[in-house]
């Protein structure tokens, strides 16, 4: 069998393929197979081949669509009678899709749960074929097989055969001075208890004369005094014509059953738990990547500045400083990284609310302009700043170090897109009518812009658009985890007069007056 | 007093048994139990001035293994469809059931809950983005480790249930 692509076994932990068959499916955007490999016949779709329609063979993806995240798809059972774990996540220009072969794992537990069923099962064949006579004939089994068993009729009265033990008290009539359990009634409710419910199934069930049981399934209540107990009801007719219902109590088979799928749920939760620890821990790692490229490409710029002649003294001071400051963020970085990583972990979902210590936006933005323009003169490009009058201050809800990333994300990315010759600009202005208050970052640019098909996923984790060769894929993806953290939000549109221009508007927190 | 039939139904081990014992019992184990079959419980409540019993079933979670049966849910006046903050792919079973549930009766009303929000750092998506998600029903955050959106998601699917249909 071939290999898994690396990018589908990102998404899925290896170790899990060890067993059982698996395959994968990488389907553009327009839902047509572009590659595929494993062994789909095990899936029983040999037929589908690269340039058919993905749709046609895999129904059950069609609610699911657009992929805009990594997920598991619940219960996929493919036509082949294959139960199978099915993983769908997107890629660049569509999205991918590994099918894993469990149904050996389904068929243990079907087993398992099989054997507790086999007590229902002779049950029902005693309530059908003769218990109802048995205790008719004054046979007490009642007691030894924790039953209370009744009668009922067209009406759906039912009257209790043989003696009631205690537990079944809560669900008759109580008992008049002097009278025997026997010919005690079930309670007649509003249909809204479990009993009740299933006697409506069980009249359809005994009028149309079929054979075999009714079973009710296992359902728990507290009884007086709060304890609870847990039961399960089987509608039979036996040989005479007789409605029989017998109530069982079934906490010993309840445990049983319990411990079964306990062990089965519990290791398909290990499984996702460690599933998602491998992936949170891979965009970390590629976030950081993406991050130590930022100040290295100022960097460059500087230096290509330097190498070129006739510069001022005190440029070429100015510009050895600002290469020095870039370096010294990238060592710091690195720095709090090795040292730090685990409470960085930790840290990744806060913010600062407070407005007295949160950052100042619009400090942020006047030093983030001022390290890029050497980088923007190099590529002839302007880069100019508008910032609201008043306020002097624009404190956000924002963590600061993460908003440096996110204001550097957009600007690399204008940088990028934006033709020589060009302006970027970026303007920032304060919307005291929102709830809350809100200060809105616009970077706009000249460029071409974004296409209307790429828009759409264009803050998704690894969406390039067709002139992003070499990036990861993961700057926008980082702006919008972090600023949706912050309770902010972020968005595309075309500039107008064309270009583009990307926003962000985060929560102000500053004085309203 | 009034009889209010309300369903709690979603994946398994999104914590819908949880959230029962925290609204009864203002109670919480860390220990995950499985549920086979139904739980049925009642709580009364007051709305308004008038009186209310809840009438709650506690389903097993859906899954590969158990699926649930249609004729559980006759009767019911409410379905509070519960996912799991940390779990995306339980937004895709809460969506299946929730149409099952209008299928059977259309004019049902309908409660979302993505539920272990105290979990902020194994978050699947950001709460925004949760509720950017479920834009089609009633949507609360909650915790049944802290207790948090747990009331006022039970009182607003109840209130729901007295409105005229």
């Amino acid at each position: 069998m071939d290999a898994l692509p690396e990018l589908f076994a990102a998404q899925v932990l290896r170790a899990q393929f060890a067993e059982g068959a698996w395959a994968w499916v990488r389907v553009d955007e327009q839902g047509v197979v572009r590659e595929r490999g494993g062994d789909w016949s095990r899936f029983g779709f040999e037929s589908l081949l690269p340039g058919t329609v993905a749709m046609d063979a895999l129904p059950f993806l069609v609610g699911s669509l657009p992929i805009l995240a990594p997920h598991a798809l619940p219960s996929v059972t493919f036509g082949a009678g294959v139960s199978a774990d099915v993983w769908v996540f997107p890629v660049p220009d569509g999205f991918g899709l590994v099918a894993h072969d469990v149904s050996d794992r389904v068929r243990q537990v079907g087993r398992m749960q099989q054997e507790g069923y086999q007590l229902s099962l002779v049950n029902a064949r005693l309530t059908g074929q003769g218990l109802g006579s048995a205790v008719r004939s004054g046979e007490d089994l009642l007691s030894l097989l924790k039953m209370a068993v009744f009668e009922c009729d067209e009406n759906g009265v039912c009257s209790a055969l043989g003696t009631l033990a205690p537990w079944a008290d809560p669900f008759v009539e109580p008992a008049l001075a002097g009278q025997a359990s026997t010919g005690r009634t079930l309670k007649q409710g509003d249909g809204l208890s479990f009993l009740d419910n299933f006697l409506e199934d069980a009249q359809i069930f005994w009028s149309s004369g079929q054979a075999g049981h009714l079973a009710s399934g296992v359902w728990c209540e507290a009884l007086d005094g709060g304890k609870e107990a847990c039961f399960e009801a089987l509608a039979a007719l036996d040989e005479g014509g007789h409605r029989n219902l017998v109530i069982e109590r079934v906490d010993a088979r309840y445990a049983e059953r319990q411990g079964t799928l306990q062990r089965a749920r519990q290791a398909h939760l290990d499984f996702e738990t460690l599933r998602g620890e491998v992936q949170k821990k891979e965009v970390l790692l590629q976030c950081i990547v993406h991050d130590l490229r930022a100040p290295l490409a100022n960097m460059m710029g500087v230096l290509s500045l330097l190498k070129g002649s006739g510069l001022e003294p005190d440029k070429v001071r100015e510009l050895l400083d600002l290469a020095l400051r870039q370096a010294g963020r990238q060592d710091q970085m690195m720095r709090d990284l090795l040292e730090i990583f685990a409470a960085e972990v930790a840290a990744l979902q806060s913010y600062d609310t407070d407005p007295t210590s949160a950052p100042d936006l619009a400090q942020v933005l006047r030093e983030r302009i001022r390290e890029r323009i050497p980088a923007f003169e190099q590529a002839q490009l302007r880069l100019e700043l508008e910032l609201p009058a008043t306020p002097a201050r624009l404190p956000v809800a924002a963590h600061a170090d993460r908003l440096d990333r996110v204001l550097g994300n957009l600007l690399g990315n204008a940088a990028q897109f934006a033709p020589a010759g060009t302006e970027v600009r970026v303007e920032a202005s304060l919307d005291l009518a929102a709830t809350p208050a809100q200060v809105e970052v616009r970077v706009l640019d000249r460029g071409q812009g974004v296409p209307l098909g790429e828009q759409a996923r264009l803050f998704d984790r690894f969406a390039q658009g067709a002139g992003s060769a070499g990036a990861a894929g993961l700057g926008l993806y980082f702006c919008r985890n972090a600023v949706t953290t912050w309770g902010g939000t972020c968005g595309y549109r075309d500039r107008a007069g064309g270009g583009a221009e990307f926003w962000i508007r985060l929560e102000y927190l500053g004085s309203q007056e | 007093m009034i009889r209010k039939k309300v369903c709690l139904l979603g994946s398994f081990a999104v914590g819908k048994t949880s959230l029962v014992r925290r609204f009864l019992h203002s109670e919480f184990s860390d220990r995950y139990q499985t549920t086979v079959g139904v739980k049925v419980d009642k709580k009364e409540l007051e709305i308004d001035g008038q009186a209310i019993t809840l009438v709650i079933w506690d389903l097993y979670g859906e899954d590969r293994w158990q699926e649930v049966r249609g004729s559980y849910l006759r009767g019911a006046s409410g379905g509070f469809l519960v996912a799991d903050a940390t779990r995306l792919e339980t937004l895709d079973v809460v969506r299946g059931l929730a149409q099952r549930l209008r299928e059977q009766d259309p004019d049902i009303h309908l409660q979302v809950v993505v539920n272990k929000v105290d979990l902020r750092d194994g978050l699947a998506i950001p709460l925004a983005e949760w509720r950017a998600r479920i834009d089609w029903a009633p949507l609360t955050f909650t915790s049944a480790k802290t207790g948090e959106g747990v009331e006022q998601a039970f009182d607003a699917l109840a209130r729901a249930c007295l409105s005229p249909r």
